[in-house]
């Protein structure tokens, strides 16, 4: 049972636990005061978690945008655009997890984004930061819990699918095995990662029988009527292959030795899914003309096609088989439950650590006292992605929405972290004494450059996501300003780490 | 170019070739940053910056991107050994 979280550990490594806590936070056990001891103690987490672990909840947390979502992409800009984003995308995020590298090092707290914008800044860039990363967890855990609803839905039922209850015993499933531990949730986490990989590793076999190079690269690139626009507009569905990465980051709190689990495990896992996106894209393109991967037509109306792998498999010849297409399905489901598992890892842990530090309810920020996991983050997380999921009923483009603003916020964060690199770099340099990305200055600066270059590609999108996204940052905000930062805590780990620059 | 590469190896050699690596990938990065500069002009209908066939551009463009990203994840993993 103890295996299990069942008994509270010793007092004494929670001493250890906050011990390490107050070192990374850069300060002196001696400069806490008691006050402060006692709220570490009662807020730490567990730190159990090595390359693997960091290298499956980089995968994992991932890999369903292999699985769903980048076909979107396809439509009216085709393959070869298709791939020139994605291409983007990969190097975009290859950079990026190297400098996130470097910051997750220097502040190895559960609140990511709020304890560098805290540090580099003020509390109110904190905040920005911490919310923008909560926006980005909450929205991908949505369009992954209606995915992989539907996709149970339709394995159980092909006929008369029920989305909803699918997605609710999905936000169900994960809430309760978060609680059990964080440790429990890795394990579970490798063997799902291992399994989407195996997924995709049977696509492309599969699909190879029916491969043509006609198909990924026509004899016009791009659709004429468009040219390169094509690639611009692919953009925002290219970023849903890697989004969400940088969850990784929030697990350096409970990671072992970060400075060297947290490097290792995010380039290890980063390079795995560029040859994921890649053969990915390559197979499914060669087996299937791009249009339909990207919509059906249905009565006569274009309809977005929600599964393309389970789609392209069911479309060749080796599907004709319906053990093929059922094995196929019933093991693509470890691909969006795999993310999904990362994504509530990410969102409630985002969550937490704003409510630990007073910057959203209080109440978010407690952990159970025998597991160490944030149950009512979790909880909180878990009801909200359930309400999105009933009210996907009425809202058609539910998921499509999910995963624009989902992209938007991450890419919010990710220029305003590397302005935050820069300046503790320069402000700070011991801060970094045990680990530093490559590319020492160009890095950040082309972190920020292509960022800008795949949020400028949004102002071309025909969506009401730019209002939507904007309202959710008015709200933040509103909370933040005219309620939170009166009652900030200053015991939190993010804000511990701040105080030297006080 | 201010570096931070692996210090001096045990005989107080520094790493010359890895030196190199770190220059040829940042002119890389500025390659890729500038084709992007100019597919964000091409997609507007600067017509003016045609550079040859449209296939050819592609091929450029991809080869450059997979260089980009191949030297990155050399440097990384290189990074992660220390």
């Amino acid at each position: 049972m103890d295996a299990m979280g069942d008994q509270p550990p010793p007092a004494g490594n929670l001493d250890a636990v906050v011990n390490e806590v107050v070192a990374e936070a850069h300060l002196r056990p001696d400069e806490l005061r008691p006050e402060e001891r006692a709220y570490l103690k009662e807020h730490a987490l567990k730190r159990p978690l090595r390359v693997l672990d960091i290298w499956a909840l980089g995968v994992g947390v991932v890999i369903t945008g292999a699985y769903f979502g980048w076909n979107l992409g396809l439509k009216d800009n085709g393959p070869v655009a298709m791939l020139v984003a994605s291409l983007v995308v990969c190097l975009l995020y290859l950079i990026w997890v190297l400098a996130l590298s470097e910051l997750s090092v220097a502040m190895p707290f559960a609140g990511g984004p709020l304890a560098y914008g805290r540090r580099a800044a003020d509390p109110s860039l904190g905040f920005v930061m911490g919310w923008s990363m909560f926006l980005e967890c909450q929205f991908a855990t949505i369009a992954t819990a209606l995915a992989t609803g539907g996709y149970i839905a339709f394995l159980v039922n092909p006929e008369t699918p029920s989305n909803v209850c699918a997605s609710l015993l999905v936000v169900l499933v994960f809430f309760l095995l978060h609680v059990v531990g964080v440790k429990e949730q890795s394990s579970v986490m490798v063997v799902m990662t291992y399994g989407a990989i195996l997924g995709l590793v049977i696509f492309w076999i599969a699909t190879a029988s029916n491969f043509s190079w006609q198909r990924v690269w026509p004899e016009n690139p791009f659709p004429p009527q468009k040219g390169w626009k094509a690639v611009l507009d692919a953009v925002p569905y290219a970023l849903w292959w890697l989004v969400m990465i940088e969850t990784v980051a929030l697990a350096a709190e409970e990671a072992h030795e970060p400075h060297r689990t947290i490097p290792r495990g995010l380039v290890w896992a980063q390079l795995t899914l560029v040859v994921l996106v890649v053969l990915t894209w390559l197979f499914a393109c060669g087996a299937m003309d791009s249009q339909e991967l990207a919509v059906d037509v249905v009565n006569g109306k274009e309809e977005p096609v929600v599964y393309p792998l389970a789609k392209v498999v069911g479309h060749i010849p080796a599907g004709r088989s319906a053990a093929v297409v059922y094995g196929f399905g019933v093991i693509a489901l470890f691909g969006l439950t795999a993310s999904y598992h990362g994504m509530v890892y990410g969102t409630s842990r985002q969550a937490f650590a704003l409510g630990r530090a007073g910057y959203l309810p209080a109440f978010l920020g407690r952990v159970h006292g025998r597991r160490r996991t944030p149950v009512l983050a979790l909880l909180s997380t878990s009801l909200i992605t359930a309400g999105f999921v009933i009210a996907g009923l009425w809202f058609r483009a539910a998921i499509d929405v999910a995963v624009l603003v989902s992209t938007l916020t991450a890419l919010v964060w990710y220029i305003l972290a590397m302005g935050c690199l820069a300046v503790l770099r320069r402000r700070e340099p011991q801060l970094f004494r045990n680990y530093q990305a490559p590319l020492y200055r160009s890095l950040p600066l082309a972190v920020v450059l292509l960022s800008a270059f795949a949020a400028y590609v949004y102002s071309g999108i025909d969506t009401k996501v730019v209002p939507l996204t904007a309202l959710l940052y008015t709200l933040g905000l509103a909370y933040y300003w005219f309620w939170a930062q009166r009652g900030l805590v200053k015991a939190a780990p993010e804000e511990l780490a701040a105080r030297q620059t006080w | 170019m201010s570096s931070n590469l692996p210090g001096p190896d045990a005989s107080g050699r520094t790493k010359p070739l890895l030196m190199v690596l770190e220059v040829v990938t940042t002119a890389c990065l500025l390659a890729v940053v500038l084709a992007l500069a100019w597919i964000t002009l091409m997609a507007n209908d600067t017509e003016s910056l045609r550079l040859t066939s449209v296939q050819l551009e592609v091929v450029i463009v991809v080869v450059l991107l997979l260089l980009a990203v191949a030297l990155v994840s050399l440097l990384a993993l290189l990074h992660t050994r220390r």
